[in-house]
């Protein structure tokens, strides 16, 4: 995490030192449920693959470290990027380990004296994230999820063929009040956090 | 995931679909907590028991608490939390006494109601009261009583 936060440590955290912490940690946290849902990581027993920290025991290591000033952050985007940024990076180590490392159990079974890997004991063979595949995994399981809801199709639409990202943008092309775009993204966001964005029958 | 431009697609793409994290608002992150099975309260109560712990660490260490993590403690300090001081005892005492004041003075009498006046009989009892109890009650009656002279006042006009 500090890789990541501690980039620009002459930053003074504005916005946030004015937050309440109250506030500051709910937010943190909702954030964090938020990242993990994204890479297909959702419900109550989601862990960060390879350190196999729940949502809000990250979170809350990450507010622990911004009090004692290990790590100066000025934005919530800042704070959302770095979370993410850090199960991108652990996913990837994993991998990495577990091709490369070389537990204390391994089985040296042929006559080079290469190892072999002893799977079964292997200490963390969690489903690891395709981190190649990111955005494409996304782009696809929103597009997914939306498949049967008009309303919700037409906004991720907007986003994913026409590229537009601000709400004011999207609710100018499709007609609609921005107020609405604000409905259409919670209710995205509904589907991702409870469902990991799987395909959803049309509510309306 | 192998350059930066990828986990900045990303970064666009989550927030284009799913909002950016600065235009998060309170009641939307306690939505998406609940929706995740988070209680606040119980997050809340954890975390200042485990900053309790860290600040305790600081003093036994003869350190000082950082100014952060001492605001996150009165931040995050639990409605149940015990009064830390007789100070804070009186505030609290105050504030409650305040909040009772606030709510019967959301209550409109009828214009038709006799004029009443404050009993001083407990107000005069010496027992188990400080000065500065007798200064807030003193203080609170008197605002009372104006307000409902005010209301009276507006009734007549």
């Amino acid at each position: 995490m500090g890789r990541y936060i501690g980039r620009d440590d002459r930053e003074v955290a504005n916005s946030l030192a004015d937050m309440n912490d109250k506030e500051l940690l709910l937010k943190l946290t909702a954030l964090a449920v938020r990242v993990l849902a994204e890479f297909g990581l959702f419900g109550p027993e989601a862990v960060m693959p390879g350190i196999g920290f729940s949502a809000e025991d990250f979170a809350v290591r990450v507010f622990s470290q911004y009090l004692d000033g290990k790590i100066k952050v000025k934005s919530l985007s800042y704070f959302y990027k770095a979370i993410r940024n850090d199960v991108i990076d652990k996913s990837r180590l994993l991998a990495h380990t577990n091709t490369e490392y070389m537990p204390s159990n391994v089985e040296h079974d042929d006559a080079d004296g290469e190892p072999t890997e002893n799977l079964a004991e292997f200490p963390d063979k969690k489903p690891l994230i395709d981190h190649t595949l990111c955005v494409q995994s996304l782009s696809d399981r929103v597009r997914a999820c939306v498949a049967n809801d008009p309303k919700l199709k037409e906004y991720v639409e907007a986003v994913l063929d026409l590229g537009l990202c601000k709400p004011a943008e999207i609710a100018d092309a499709l007609g609609v009040p921005v107020d609405e775009i604000y409905v259409r993204i919670r209710r995205l966001e509904r589907h991702l956090i409870k469902g990991g964005l799987k395909a959803v029958p049309h509510e309306e | 995931m192998k350059n930066k431009s990828q986990k900045e697609r990303l970064e666009e793409l989550s927030n284009a679909l799913f909002g950016s994290p600065e235009d998060l608002s309170l009641e939307h992150a306690l939505e998406t907590l609940k929706l995740a099975e988070i209680s606040p309260e119980e997050l809340c109560d954890r975390t200042y028991n485990e900053l309790l712990l860290k600040a305790r660490a600081y003093r036994t260490r003869q350190q000082e608490v950082p100014p952060r993590l001492k605001k996150a403690l009165e931040d995050l300090r639990p409605a149940t939390a015990p009064a830390r001081s007789q100070e804070e005892l009186d505030r609290s005492a105050s504030a409650t006494v305040s909040r009772v004041i606030d709510a019967v003075r959301g209550f409109k009498l009828p214009s038709s109601s006799p004029s009443f006046a404050l009993s001083t009989s407990y107000r005069n009892k010496k027992s188990e009261k400080s000065p500065k109890d007798q200064r807030t009650i003193d203080r609170l009656e008197k605002e009372l009583l104006h307000d409902l002279g005010e209301e009276e006042k507006d009734d007549q006009d």
